[in-house]
């Protein structure tokens, strides 16, 4: 009797903490979604609900980028001097040469693409720590940045302000182009050959390559387009910035990974929707922020906050992962 | 096996392209020598005051000068004041850029002392931090000139030349007090704080709650951003204190680092209007900056306090020879001035 009881309750457990992973972080979104509506009527109005989806949208694009990479089982420091620099060779482009914008962000892509085919090479062709080479990269790409700027700041051509204040149907551009980008990277990654070769390399490398997936190819490619997609956001950036400082996207790679792991990528791999789960981590950094500015809560209160986030997150991710057979 | 050489050696490239970068500021040393061995002959042969000066030991003085990163307009100026004033006494100088990294900054002043400086600028990116490395100076008897930002307690410096930041901030207060007390207007405020670790960001918020606290009834504040010198936070902080009080009418921003992100964010909502429009908000700055100035004559900004880089650089060096030569060292706060929209055209100063 004894025994069928402490089954049930082992069951029980299991059952509860499965919840927790799958659906925990959605409860304490919507906690904390409550708590600012209760303390500011001005929290929960479309307005403020634009305004952090357009908060969102630069960080936004590399957190998709960051998917791909995070799903091979690796990991992208290099994230925020990739912002930086290609910040800076798109506002060359622009103020420099007079070259219209679209095409900065051309070129701005171009820049990122370039790092991330440097990592790519290093990770994949030569099957160095992600980690460090990500690291070195990072170092060499903010020393490249602040060369080129001579440490200043770069004010950029007037002209962006027609871009970063565009509206569409009362919504800003940046937002539809955040939205574009979460939609291409959720096509490729399920509907596409690479998409599905991209899980197989993240959950078991070897077994993949011995099934005849160019792995080498399938996890430069997820470097590129995190690189390439962090062009684009740096820029982005800039862009709504008006202005590249010394100190531009520094540490932001910490958000897009931490984004990242909250949307549900796995640490470890083999992991990870775009959609939703890109849109979802960084709104939910944007509305802690956003929440505790609105609240007038002391924003300190962010870092402990999204700590806890991060904390929980990752603590997930690794039950689940544990529960799994590979 | 080729594979594997092939790897070490891209390695190696890797890493030599990172060492060419990170030691960027050793490249700033070339640039600085020659123009410190061009000086004294140049000193001597022109001017009979600077030829005195260089006469009165220069020559055989080595300053090390410490910089915490270029990272505004203002750090730029103390810079380019700095190495001029060091020409001009004929005074050598090596010169390290930390990048506002802590911990490369207190290696960067144990090479400063070790390559034989008489006397050390520092201008730290952590005050606190740094003091570390200010006892080793201490205990190497090489005499230490704080730079803009004061040095934690436990170190000994023979001096810091400052601004007065909290007088200066109580003092644009005070302008933008007297202005709404003429108009009979009351303000919501935005402050914007600096990084926490910046004894000058913590002294120009005290500077604003001395003024704001004691007028309750004109500044009322509804929003706190803390900004870690970052123009993102900058800008999202305003856009969603916004969200919240779409009838905030004045924006304090303790750098003029952060004003782009400012007006940029203004223009985003369509609150961005010169003063006298019924929707302009009220901005106060700091620093100084070219583009500052521009904005206050453009009449889209209302008071500029500035700390006077050229002549703190100039001071720093000054300080750092007398000290080198085991004189007193005195007269090192820089009052500073305001720049409004009414003495813009007169007071003399673009900005920097």
């Amino acid at each position: 009797m004894e025994n069928s009881q402490s089954r049930k309750g082992k069951v029980l457990r299991g059952k509860l903490l499965n919840l927790f992973c799958s659906y925990g972080l959605w409860i304490i979104f919507i906690i904390l979604l409550a708590y600012f509506a209760i303390q500011s009527p001005k929290f929960l109005t479309i307005s403020n609900a634009v305004n952090v989806l357009r908060l969102s949208s630069t960080l936004g694009v590399a957190v998709v980028g960051m998917f791909f990479v995070l799903i091979t089982g690796g990991i992208d420091i290099s994230v925020s001097a990739n912002m930086y620099f290609s910040a800076v060779v798109g506002t060359t482009l622009l103020n420099n040469l007079g070259v219209p914008l679209p095409l900065c962000f051309v070129g701005a892509c171009a820049s990122g693409l370039l790092i991330g085919s440097i990592n790519g090479f290093f990770v994949a062709k030569l099957k160095m720590v992600p980690f460090i080479t990500t690291l070195a990269t990072y170092s060499v790409a903010r020393g490249l940045g602040l060369m080129f700027t001579n440490q200043q700041m770069l004010f950029l051509d007037s002209v962006v302000m027609k871009f970063s204040g565009a509206k569409l149907f009362g919504i800003p551009l940046i937002v539809y182009i955040f939205l574009i980008v979460v939609l291409l990277g959720h096509f490729i990654l399920t509907r596409t050959q690479y998409g599905r070769q991209l899980f197989a390399c993240g959950n078991n490398l070897v077994g993949a390559n011995k099934l005849g997936i160019n792995g080498t190819k399938t996890v430069f490619m997820a470097y590129l387009f995190c690189g390439g997609l962090a062009g684009i956001a740096g820029m982005m950036n800039a862009c709504i910035l008006s202005v590249i400082n010394p100190n531009f996207a520094i540490n932001d790679e910490f958000v897009v990974i931490s984004s990242a792991v909250i949307g549900g990528a796995s640490l470890f791999g083999g992991k990870g929707k775009i959609l939703p789960g890109a849109i979802i981590g960084i709104v939910m950094v944007q509305v802690i922020t956003n929440g505790l500015t609105i609240t007038g809560a002391s924003a300190y209160a962010f870092t402990i906050f999204r700590g806890i986030i991060i904390f929980i997150a990752v603590m997930m991710d690794s039950i689940k992962f544990s529960g799994e057979i590979r | 096996m080729r594979k594997r050489m092939l790897s070490i050696l891209l390695a190696c490239t890797m890493v030599l392209t990172m060492v060419g970068c990170g030691t960027k500021e050793a490249a700033s040393e070339p640039e600085a020598k020659p123009a410190a061995s061009e000086a004294p002959a140049k000193a001597a042969e022109d001017d009979a005051q600077a030829a005195t000066d260089a006469a009165g030991g220069g020559e055989d003085i080595m300053i090390g000068i410490s910089m915490c990163a270029i990272e505004s307009q203002m750090w730029a100026e103390y810079q380019t004041a700095m190495h001029k004033k060091c020409d001009e006494l004929g005074v050598k100088y090596t010169e390290v850029i930390a990048e506002n990294d802590v911990q490369k900054q207190n290696q960067q002043i144990e090479n400063l002392i070790s390559s034989g400086a008489n006397a050390i600028i520092i201008a730290p990116a952590d005050g606190e931090a740094v003091v570390s490395a200010i006892k080793k100076c201490n205990e190497a008897n090489v005499p230490v000139i704080m730079a803009n930002r004061a040095a934690g307690e436990g170190a000994e410096v023979a001096g810091t030349v400052t601004s007065d930041n909290i007088a200066m901030v109580e003092r644009e207060m005070n302008y933008v007090m007297d202005q709404a007390k003429k108009d009979g207007k009351t303000y919501k405020v935005i402050k914007l704080v600096g990084s926490l670790t910046d004894v000058n960001a913590i002294a120009r918020d005290t500077g604003f709650k001395n003024v704001a606290d004691a007028n309750k009834d004109i500044f009322d504040v509804v929003s706190e951003v803390p900004t870690e010198w970052k123009g993102e936070l900058a800008l999202s902080g305003v856009l969603s204190a916004f969200e919240a009080n779409p009838d905030i009418n004045m924006i304090f921003s303790p750098s003029d680092a952060l004003l782009p992100s400012i007006i940029s964010a203004l223009q985003q909502i369509d609150k961005f209007y010169p003063i006298g429009d019924e929707k302009h908000v009220t901005i106060v700055t700091f620093d100084g900056a070219k583009d500052a100035v521009d904005q206050i004559k453009a009449g889209y900004v209302d008071i500029v306090s500035v700390q006077d880089a050229t002549n703190q650089g100039t001071l720093c060096v000054e300080a750092a020879v007398a000290a080198a030569k085991g004189e007193p060292v005195e007269g090192l706060v820089d009052p500073g001035f305001e720049v409004t929209p009414e003495n813009v055209d007169t007071v003399g100063f673009a900005g920097y």
